[in-house]
């Protein structure tokens, strides 16, 4: 039988020496931005972008503000890329700028939050899924599962406080690590495993009816 | 929506394969064009901008880290040594720089002692950095001050000289000469004033001086002492016995500050005849030190936003 769940997720050991190869070529482009070629940094943004723009958005929920958002946390790396020593990788640190961009952004329009969500993109470990939730014969029963599902996850996400949005979305979603977390957050590792564990169970309870018991 | 029917047969998700459905959503190619276009009006936006006032004060500091410790810390100093400057009493003494020409009279507001009762006139002896110490007689007025020579009026030639010993004098008019004053006055009440007054002036001889002016506003005063020689060496003799007398100097004394109740209670040996040595040589080495303590201070400067330091 298919697993989704071993499709989705990668092994951690690859996950954390891809992250240092990516580490040390990011070292090496931020070096060369710092000796005045402007244009390595375009190829960061090109790296960087996406997975920049899914981490604001998943704490969003706005597609337009993750866009801004993403665009803003750019222009202040290449503002500072001068005061990056390289003591922590450039992902985090580029990922601290997100993140404080974004808590920032949230508590400003606490009181005028608008969902703009994008569409889920029916690949094959998406289809998997949706196939164990769905009926697979059905397609426009499909369609609608899925929409519901991505309904009921983003109002699931939004009920979270900001901080456990914050670390759900970075180790669930973008799979970093406690100890990448925390230091991207500027908590402690303790912190960031409480913080998910209680964010999990609120999870749990709001999205009950579509996960095994 | 969901068929929840005919999940039972089905495995059911966990909640981390629902999230990471989330990965999935994804914007299309269009939207990153989109993207590349706002990014560039952005920082285009950016270059044009200037830069907020508050960034440049953030860099400086940051440059500037290593040699901000030391300056804060000679901050410091500057600020603990002005306020050593303040009286343990609270209230400010005079800072006068080490290159003022003349000294200053520093007012200690003790009591004054006034046990004898109201007569016509009193004998007013003020030395610096000590309490004042009036005895009632009846003497005329008498007062020895160290003073400013902004504080006496233009035409006195007293004005110009170096330091200290200006006699005021308001009594009956009359002929006789500071010199009549001088042999007037008797011989140990002169020794005692001029050791009051210390190495720095001579106040017998300042009362000697040839001044015109000074003989003329002495003069009633002098005609008076002349008429009352006996008096007037009452007085000078006497004044231990008036300070001794005076029940309120030892409570005067408990309300003032230590530095105050030391010179009082110096000054009462002084009045009580004791040997005058100790005091002068106390107020001598405490004026050396005051001078030194202004030499320190000359040696800070603040122009602008410069801070100098001169070893």
């Amino acid at each position: 039988m298919f697993n989704p769940a071993k499709a989705l997720t990668p092994d951690a050991s690859d996950v954390a020496l891809e992250r240092r190869q990516e580490a040390g070529a990011d070292w090496l482009l931020v070096q060369r931005v710092q000796a005045g070629e402007v244009e390595c940094f375009e190829s960061l943004i090109l790296k960087y972008r996406e997975r920049i723009w899914g981490v604001i958005y998943h704490m969003t929920s706005n597609r337009e503000d993750a866009a801004d958002l993403t665009q803003d946390t750019f222009i202040k790396a290449f503002q500072s890329i001068n005061r990056f020593q390289g003591q922590s990788a450039f992902f985090t640190w580029l990922y601290r700028i997100a993140v404080n961009a974004t808590l920032n952004h949230l508590q400003k329009s606490k009181l005028r939050r608008f969902f703009s969500l994008e569409k889920i993109r029916d690949e094959e470990p998406v289809g998997a899924l949706v196939d164990q939730l769905a009926d697979p014969g059905n397609a426009s029963d499909r369609a609608a599962c899925l929409s519901e599902l991505q309904q009921k996850l983003n109002e699931a996400m939004q009920k979270l406080s900001i901080p456990h949005r914050t670390v759900v979305t970075l180790f669930e979603i973008d799979g970093l690590s406690h100890e990448e977390i925390a230091e991207v957050v500027g908590c402690s590792v303790g912190t960031v495993r409480s913080r998910l564990h209680y964010a999990k169970q609120q999870l749990q309870a709001d999205l009950q009816d579509y996960l095994k018991a | 929506m969901l068929p929840k029917n005919n999940t039972e047969s089905r495995v059911q998700p966990t909640l981390e394969d629902l999230l990471r459905l989330k990965r999935a959503e994804r914007p299309d190619a269009a939207f990153w064009q989109d993207f590349e276009r706002g990014m560039r009006q952005k920082q285009l936006a950016a270059i044009i901008e200037p830069r907020p006032w508050w960034l440049g004060l953030a860099l400086l500091s940051r440059r500037i880290g290593p040699v901000g410790l030391p300056i804060s810390a000679g901050a410091a100093a500057m600020l603990a040594l002005v306020a050593m400057r303040v009286s343990p009493a609270g209230g400010l003494t005079q800072i006068v720089p080490a290159s003022s020409p003349e000294p200053v009279a520093v007012a200690v507001a003790a009591s004054p002692v006034s046990a004898a009762p109201a007569t016509q006139t009193a004998a007013k002896v003020e030395v610096s950095s000590a309490p004042s110490v009036v005895a009632r007689n009846p003497a005329p007025d008498v007062a020895v001050a160290k003073t400013r020579p902004s504080a006496l009026s233009a035409e006195r030639p007293a004005a110009s000289s170096p330091a200290l010993a200006v006699a005021t004098v308001s009594a009956a008019p009359a002929k006789t000469s500071v010199s009549e004053v001088k042999t007037s006055v008797p011989e140990a009440a002169r020794v005692e004033v001029a050791a009051l007054l210390g190495s720095q002036t001579n106040a017998i001889e300042a009362l000697a001086a040839p001044a015109p002016v000074i003989a003329s506003d002495l003069a009633p005063s002098a005609q008076m002492v002349e008429a009352t020689p006996d008096s007037v060496a009452e007085t000078f003799a006497g004044l231990g016995a008036v300070i001794q007398s005076e029940e309120s100097l030892d409570a005067a004394a408990t309300g003032l500050n230590p530095r105050q109740a030391r010179l009082l209670a110096s000054a009462t040996e002084v009045a009580e005849g004791k040997s005058l040595a100790p005091v002068r040589e106390r107020v001598l080495h405490r004026l050396v030190d005051d001078e030194a303590r202004y030499a320190s201070i000359s040696r800070l400067g603040v122009n602008a936003d410069r801070l100098s330091l001169k070893f």
